[in-house]
């Protein structure tokens, strides 16, 4: 991601919270305004949320565990996601998948030493016809060969 | 003449490089570029075309094989442009002999209108539903829904008529329509040609329900095309879009699930679940002795009981908290609460004394009119004043009165 984003603060977060509190139902709006502003959602701005709308902390943390796109640590600058489902298994994506955390020096799930590339896995970006697919920062791919893949990582790393 | 050039835009051809020919073809072209879903972008990805006076004149579809050398878009133009051969060309895509077999019903705005434009959807008979049903009653509207047999696209095909009337039976303050366009089954997707292609069909579908309800709320759950209501914007970029889409769906979407009653808002996660699960929702019980008081009461007594309601909201203690729904102390079993560790560790979620639990999180109108009496009675707090001092300070806090945040405790 090319975006910058702040360092965690409580102050600000506490400042982000207040900003939406008032909505119905301003749990995700919170969550995704502080990955926004921190491009992740901080360990303590939980209970932080959780307080603020008068919340259980496993309530806030259900949510946040339960979408992936949420994280709990920054990301690298950019983002490569391999699509894992089974179209694009079927056509050749575990071998692509493996490339590609050989490339990285990472296993799926991780960000690389240089915090410049995350590799993660995807669960179907409905690009079965042209699988195996995968997405880059937003951008879809699709028809991935090796060749294909060795061009998305060297993007991916510069 | 000017010529135009379409170039398809949904997904499965941004995938394999349509953006890569929309650029090059504007680029040597220096010709306006429209992009727009192209009629042919499900068979022939990344296909051209482009239009004069004569309709449109196609060419694709592109595949990488090994050893190809690609020609580029470039070529493909000039002999469009000059009526030339090329590999590529396929000629007036109404001669195509698929193309000329089909007749599009559903499909029939896409890939011939810009689907981010209203206008253009206007222009092509969009809205025209929507304006009749304004004329209409809603019992018109039923009627002629189930008449017409339209059927849900769904894999059950319910009847829409049936559904309609169904919501439209049911007494409720507020009643949502969910259009769920996340496609997240693995391979399936089906519906995102019309979702990219032509996405008023699918808020129209909203509209005329939301007339017909008065009351609905609209919620579309879509991850990457483009999005629904709201400002042209959101149509425009992709993943922002889909982002404000899914915050504004469950703004929507958690009021119900912040009920004030704890056990309702357990009722209403479990309901949640079954929804997600494909379980039937279970019917409301029915409780004709208490509707028959109710309309017998009339204002007066309900004056009173909203006076009655005011005084045990102000006593933490009341014994009648838990018949209004204003859960002081928890009773009975707490499964679903005790087997989650990350509640449990809530000092909040402990029996004091034997049955007697602390009271639970209460929401802010009776937070506030009960707050000094819940910091001077309320065992927990007291104790956990002992251990932690920050904790008393906080009680006189309104909203940390009963639920200090763990961190503090720990």
């Amino acid at each position: 991601m090319t975006s910058t984003y702040e360092p965690w603060n409580e102050a600000r977060g506490a400042e982000i919270i207040a900003e939406h509190d008032k909505l119905e139902g301003a749990t995700l709006v919170i969550l995704h305004a502080l990955q926004e502003a921190f491009g992740y959602v901080p360990e303590p701005a939980i209970p932080m949320i959780a307080s603020a709308l008068s919340l259980s902390r496993a309530e806030v943390h259900g949510v946040f565990t339960f979408y992936h796109d949420f994280r709990r640590e920054p990301a690298g600058r950019h983002v490569l996601k391999l699509c894992r489902a089974e179209a694009c298994q079927a056509a050749g994506g575990d071998a692509l998948a493996a490339r590609a955390e050989a490339k990285l020096g990472i296993a799926i799930g991780n960000t690389t030493a240089d915090a410049r590339v995350t590799l993660e896995p995807i669960y179907c970006l409905g690009l079965c016809a042209t699988a195996p697919s995968a997405m880059l920062d937003g951008r879809v791919v699709g028809r991935l060969n090796e060749a294909r893949l060795d061009a998305l990582v060297a993007e991916a790393q510069r | 003449m000017t010529m135009r050039i379409f170039v398809p835009r949904d997904a499965g051809a941004v995938a394999v490089g349509a953006d890569e020919v929309a650029h090059g073809a504007g680029a040597g072209c220096r010709q306006a570029r429209h992009r727009r879903r192209d009629r042919q972008d499900r068979i022939a990805r990344a296909l051209l075309a482009g239009a004069d006076g004569r309709g449109r004149d196609t060419a694709g579809p592109r595949r990488v094989r090994p050893g190809d050398r690609r020609p580029t878009c470039h070529s493909v133009l000039d002999a469009m442009t000059i009526g030339g051969a090329h590999p590529l060309r396929l000629g007036l895509a109404d001669e195509i002999p698929w193309l000329k077999r089909q007749t599009r019903l559903t499909f029939a705005r896409c890939g011939v209108i810009d689907p981010r434009s209203v206008g253009d959807y206007r222009a092509h008979d969009g809205y025209k539903g929507l304006e009749r049903a304004l004329t209409l009653t809603s019992d018109a509207i039923l009627a002629d829904v189930t008449a017409s047999g339209l059927r849900g696209r769904g894999g059950a095909g319910f009847p829409t008529g049936i559904k309609w009337k169904t919501v439209a039976q049911t007494s409720a303050d507020r009643k949502y329509i969910v259009c769920n366009a996340d496609e997240g089954d693995s391979g399936t997707f089906a519906d995102r040609m019309i979702m990219e292609g032509d996405p008023f069909v699918r808020d129209r579908g909203h509209d005329d329900r939301r007339h017909r309800g008065r009351r609905h709320q609209g919620l579309h759950l879509h991850p990457l095309g483009i999005s629904a209501r709201g400002g042209g914007d959101e149509r425009r970029d992709r993943g922002g879009a889909a982002r404000r889409l899914s915050r504004r769906a469950h703004r929507r979407l958690q009021p119900q699930l912040r009920s004030r009653s704890p056990r309702r808002r357990r009722r209403l996660c479990l309901r949640r679940g079954n929804l997600a699960a494909g379980k039937p929702r279970r019917p409301p019980r029915h409780r004709p002795r208490q509707a028959a008081a109710a309309r017998a009461q009339g204002p007066v007594r309900q004056a009173h009981r909203d006076q009655q309601r005011a005084v045990i909201r102000g006593d933490p203690l009341h014994p009648r908290r838990r018949r209004q729904g204003l859960c002081r102390f928890r009773h009975g079993p707490l499964a679903r609460h005790d087997a989650d560790p990350a509640r449990r560790q809530h000092q909040a979620w402990r029996p004091v004394r034997g049955r007697v639990r602390h009271h639970a999180r209460r929401t802010r109108s009776t937070i506030s009119a009960a707050a000094p009496a819940a910091a001077a009675r309320c065992a927990r707090c007291r104790s956990a004043a002992r251990s932690a001092p920050t904790s008393r300070a906080r009680c006189s806090t309104r909203r940390s009165t009963t639920r200090p945040s763990p961190r503090a405790t720990a």
